[in-house]
């Protein structure tokens, strides 16, 4: 009998311990291998990539019986060492929603509606093993590719609907054919690893978890358009999807699936090249200056990159998980691709959740999914037990959609008629407690200090609204304060240079297109003030409050009675500790 | 092809920009970033038009058959005032105090868009950063960030005009700043202080470190006897500032003023280019005969200078040991002048009139310590006469004192780019064969004219020379240097005339008004070749002997400095 125990050992689980879980469990099983080899049992443990769940890591699944372990302490390895010798499950580490346990990993919810292609071996294989890539269908797409021509490839590409994962949604066919025409003797190909949205990690994890299967969507690439040389570029915090990425280069390029004449059909080679972390940086034109080794700032298209792109030469710019669905592409076929999708978009959507939701991670379901299958379904609702108000979906520069449009399609079009975007995928879930603007302001803030400052609307544009949207938060504001956000959004809007500062305004849009009463209460109703847990019990609000809305008793927390509250803000005033707030 | 503006149809040449086509036909569109010899960067957006219904930079994007051009839209207004509204809300405004509230573009702007309220929150007095807004170490320029817009085209200039990258940006969003690498004081960088920076600043974060209350004062002593010495292309743009036209010759003008603010003698600075040439000339036979390195380069602009001591010292011995004509002329008034007037020269004080912002530091060079006391440019200069009520216009035409303010047409055309080249080839033409040739053919034109390429047969022996003018293109030429007898480079964009210094705005239309009026004022000359003013020939029959004597090397040449890696230059500022 033989159990193999994959542990999740990418940056999510790692940073909740799951290596020192590991190593645990290697030092338990060492010290009892007489045990073990007397029962007959033989244990392997791998290290593998992302599994998924990351809200519930560090995870681990058993096979051959894939029994999914979840939150895992160091402390609980002696009982999985136990649970493997008596050939038993370990009932307390098992996945659990809604007081009910789950043993396989399939049938865990967040699981079963998941559907897996471009993560299919994410948390399967060892990302550096060649051999575990090669039995997993690595390789099948190249082959399959490399028996066509490299218009034929790109025509395939075309039929399967892709579009750029990256956010902006250009179908990658039409890309890759610009490349093609491109007249240079030298032509790039890039991968934009530079994921920087808040909440997304998704590139991360698939750089982590099955780095062959990105490569290998490149060096399709690479026989389709013609370019020689190609780069990763990955930001710097991201040191373990780097090491892992730089390896698997070696690793194939020790065994000839890089370098010169690969199948004889094709020479392509691939650098690495970490930026600093600004989330300009993934605008290809600002991506193409970093990699030059200049600061990474975007300059005005057109031309496009592929008419000038590194060192003037054409160059073509794909997300990571574009370059994945390519191998997937070429390995099941461009209409197998297209059927997941829906008319307009083939292929699946990535998406890391977050926010409060019973289970958050990186999930994949077809293109097309009902919103609300990903929220209750696959992540169980809210983990606060409150009713979900809205998502923000596709970080800083999507937008909001509110429980009433739950219903929505996840794809790129359906997205787009409400004024948000599937973006890179980062979603974000909000209960009917959470501040819409304090999302608003906390994204501005974001974006105001990520602006390259180039171009004025974006620079000193996104520092103006977020001081209105901060004094509308403070009560500060009136109706016209509300006119000119409206008019500055718009400006920003229409008149940035790139991407970043023309999606900057898409938040506050959408937030005032679902949630206007939100920005009314501030600007024509009454503050609420609030006694917090930093209440000693000095009694000085409840003895100044004018018409005794204050209770409590003495050294002990107060609260405010709102019915009776006529919001002057005494207690505000005389408090010495800091302990009322206001909203 | 054709397109519309503004509803009516107009016919252009294929290649233009909307913005290039709209100035044509005078339409006039306010920019920022845009400068006109650089790739456009479209990134103040204030040049937006509608095209086709869309918002567009209109400096970036190119005429297209059928386009629909408007540029005098409510969404075009709008877009504008938004952006002039959010810039002001960002930039301390000074604007009654300012030195140049009168060339601020911002300033210009706001007035023409009528920009009454801004009704963002001010944020001029909330620094961003920790660093200091203000450097005032160099002679040469101060930077006041509280006052920057962030234009870029400075840096613009810097790295792609000049390619000194003494500037860069540096920061994110609101914190964004134009900056010399780790935030060193610019007297510690590579800049070579050309003021293209300067000149092109669209409002008052760059500027000249002003002299005038330094002149002023020595003008009140009495115990000083001060001179003026008048660089040739201020004679040509100082009218500008007076609401001449461009080009205007008012040399003798400029002379009345001078003497109006109390100058004692009013000299000019072509003497000194005509013994430039004198000494330049024969050091560049002498170099032909093969004593000395060839090609042999000009050393009259200090930012030229300056860049080779910066990232070509290993070419130091190329360029010409002769001091440039401010220095030269410095030089032979502090002894000369004083020893014919029976001062000593510490009584003597000199202001130099200069086109140039580098000419501040080159007076404050070791070398020359002594040389030149002050130096005023062409806007100091205007400031000045009109603080003074000074209507230029209006003024009765003066004539320069003797012997300093005789001049040839040589010493004219120093001021423009190809000058100095020509000056010391007819000179040198003169010397070897006794024959008087003014001009001499250019050969090879680089597409911008920028990089100019000629020879010239004198005695059997070919002369090759080239003219370069910006830094950038004067780097092109170090990649072969083999091909060439003699280069002249000047910083800045037509020579002097478009100097850093020079009155705002300077653009290339004005630069070839001023060049065309030098090269007029050349014609005009009786004397046209430098070693032929009979007061340099004075000036070597009474005082130094003959070119190239051992006096003419004490006063008139130079030594140069190697300043790359040279921390300890740069900590001293020199």
């Amino acid at each position: 009998m033989k159990y193999t125990l994959r542990i999740c050992g990418a940056t999510a689980c790692r940073a909740s311990d799951s290596l020192a879980v590991m190593d645990k469990l290697k030092q338990l099983i060492e010290e009892r291998k007489q045990e073990f080899s007397d029962k007959g049992i033989d244990v392997e443990i791998k290290e593998v990539g992302c599994i998924g769940l990351c809200g519930k890591g560090p995870l681990m699944v058993v096979e051959p019986c894939s029994i999914l372990y979840t939150n895992l302490k160091v402390k609980d390895v002696e009982t999985i060492v136990d649970s493997l010798l008596n050939h038993r499950v370990a009932e307390n580490l098992l996945y659990k929603r809604d007081n009910q346990s789950f043993e396989k990993i399939n049938d865990v919810p967040y699981y079963k509606y998941q559907d897996r292609f471009l993560l299919r071996r994410c948390g399967v294989i060892e990302p550096l093993s060649l051999r575990e890539y090669i039995e997993n269908d690595g390789f099948k797409g190249l082959k399959r590719a490399l028996e066509l021509n490299p218009e034929e490839v790109i025509n395939e590409l075309l039929k399967s609907k892709l579009r750029g994962r990256g956010g902006a949604g250009f179908p990658t066919g039409l890309k890759w054919k610009f490349l093609r025409q491109a007249q240079s003797d030298v032509k790039f190909l890039v991968c934009n690893a530079d994921e920087g949205d808040p909440g997304a990690f998704m590139d991360r994890s698939l750089l982590e978890s099955d780095p062959f299967a990105v490569i290998e969507g490149m060096l399709i690439g690479a026989y389709a358009t013609g370019a020689k040389k190609g780069f990763i570029y990955v930001r710097e915090e991201y040191p373990l999807a780097s090491q892992r990425i730089k390896q698997a280069i070696k690793i194939l390029r020790e065994n000839g699936y890089l370098g010169e004449n690969i199948f004889n059909k094709v020479s392509f080679d691939i650098k690495v090249v970490e930026g600093a972390g600004a989330f300009v940086c993934g605008e290809e034109t600002a991506l193409i200056k970093s990699i030059e080794g200049k600061r990474g700032q975007p300059r005005v298209r057109p031309p496009y990159p592929a008419e000038r792109g590194i060192l003037g030469k054409p160059t073509n710019i794909n997300n990571v998980k574009t370059y994945a669905s390519v191998t997937l592409i070429f390995e099941k076929g461009a209409e197998f691709f297209a059927n997941l999708g829906t008319e307009n978009s083939g292929g699946t959507v990535v998406l890391c959740l977050s926010g409060d939701l019973e289970d958050t991670g990186i999930i994949e379901v077809k293109m097309g999914t009902p919103l609300k299958t990903v929220l209750y379904d696959i992540a169980g609702g809210s983990r606060s037990k409150k009713e979900l108000k809205a998502v923000q979906i596709g970080g800083p520069l999507g937008g909001l959609v509110p429980k009433e449009l739950f219903d929505i399609a996840l794809d790129y079009d359906s997205l787009k008629e409400i004024g948000s975007m599937l973006g890179s995928g980062g979603l974000i879930a909000l209960n009917q407690d959470d501040s819409i603007l304090k999302l608003v302001s906390f994204f501005l803030d974001f974006l105001r200090l990520e602006s390259c400052g180039q171009c004025t609307p974006c620079r000193e544009g996104v520092v103006q609204l977020k001081k209105i949207i901060d004094r509308i938060i403070n009560h500060n504001a009136n109706y016209e304060d509300l006119d000119l956000l409206n008019k500055l959004s718009d400006y920003v809007k229409n008149n940035s240079l790139c991407g970043l500062g023309q999606g900057t305004p898409n938040v506050i849009e959408s937030s005032l297109r679902f949630f206007i009463n939100e920005y009314e209460q501030k600007i024509s109703g009454p503050v609420i003030y609030t006694i917090t847990d930093a209440c000693i019990g000095c009694h000085v609000c409840a003895m100044n409050c004018p018409v005794q809305a204050i209770e409590g008793q003495p050294k002990e927390k107060h609260f405010i009675d709102q019915s009776k509250c006529i919001h002057c803000g005494k207690c505000f005033e005389v408090c010495k500790f800091n302990a009322i707030t206001k909203d | 092809m054709k397109v519309k503006i503004n509803g009516q149809e107009y016919e252009f040449d294929n290649g233009l920009t909307v913005l290039e086509a709209c100035r044509k036909i005078g339409i006039k569109i306010p920019t920022f970033c845009y400068h006109e010899l650089l790739e456009p960067r479209a990134v103040c957006r204030l040049c937006v038009v509608e095209v086709d219904g869309k918002l567009r930079t209109s400096c970036s994007t190119k005429l297209k058959e059928g386009m629909n051009i408007v540029t005098n839209s409510e969404k075009v207004f709008d877009a504008r005032r938004t952006n002039l509204q959010l810039l002001i809300a960002d930039h301390k405004q000074e604007c009654l105090s300012c030195n140049k509230s009168t060339d601020c573009k911002l300033f210009e702007y706001a007035n023409e868009y009528e920009i009454e309220e801004i009704p963002f929150e001010i944020l001029s007095n909330e620094n961003p950063t920790e660093k200091q807004d203000v450097d005032d170490s160099s002679y040469a320029f101060i930077r006041d960030l509280s006052k920057c817009i962030k234009c870029g085209k400075c840096v613009q200039v810097c790295s792609e005009l000049q390619t000194v990258n003494a500037l860069t940006y540096a920061g994110r969003g609101r914190s964004v700043r134009p900056s010399t690498a780790y935030e060193v004081p610019i007297n510690q960088t590579e800049c070579v202080f050309c003021g293209q920076c300067v000149i092109n600043c669209p409002t008052c974060a760059l500027e000249e470190k002003s002299e005038t209350d330094e002149v002023v004062s020595i003008l009140n002593d009495k115990d000083y006897i001060v001179a003026a010495q008048i660089a040739p292309s201020v004679r040509v743009s100082i009218g500008e500032e007076f609401g001449l036209p461009a080009g205007e010759i008012s040399t003798g003008k400029l002379i009345t003023a001078l003497r109006m603010l109390g100058f004692d003698y009013v000299f000019d600075t072509q003497f000194g280019a005509d013994l430039t040439i004198v000494e330049e000339a024969n050091e560049l036979i002498k170099r032909l005969e093969g004593n000395g390195k060839l090609p042999m380069f000009t050393s009259c602009c200090p930012a030229w200078v300056k860049f080779v001591e910066e990232f070509y010292p290993e070419h130091i011995e190329n360029l010409s040991s002769c001091k440039s004509p401010q220095q030269m002329f410095g030089a032979v008034f502090k002894t000369y002048f004083a020893k014919k007037i029976g001062k000593h020269p510490e009584q003597l004080k000199l202001v130099s009139i200069m086109p140039c912002i580098a000419k501040k530091e080159e007076a404050r060079r070791y070398e020359f310590i002594e040389d030149v006391d002050f130096v005023l440019t062409t806007r100091e200069l205007a400031r000045l006469l009109k603080s003074y009520g000074i209507d230029f216009a209006k003024l009765k035409e003066g004539s320069f004192d003797s012997p300093l303010g005789e001049s040839s047409g040589a010493g004219t055309i120093f001021g423009l780019t190809g000058g100095v080249c020509q000056a010391a080839l007819r000179t040198v033409n003169h010397l070897l064969t006794n024959q008087e040739k003014l001009e001499f053919e250019f050969s090879n034109v680089s597409e911008d004219g920028f990089l100019r390429e000629g020879s010239v047969e004198i005695n059997g022996r070919t002369i090759r020379f080239a003219v370069v003018q910006t830094l950038g293109k004067a780097r092109k030429i170090f990649d072969n240097l083999d091909k060439y007898d003699f280069i002249e480079v000047m910083a800045c964009p037509g020579g002097c005339v478009g100097g850093g210094g020079q009155p705002i705005p300077t653009n290339m239309e004005i630069v070839q008004k001023r060049i065309k009026a030098l090269r007029k004022n050349d014609e005009m000359k009786s004397v046209r070749l430098s070693h032929l003013n009979p007061s340099i020939n004075k000036l070597y029959e009474e005082f130094l002997e003959k070119p190239l004597s051992e006096k003419a090397h004490k006063l008139l040449h130079t030594t140069y400095l190697n300043r790359k890696n040279n921390r300890l230059s740069k900590d001293f500022g020199i």
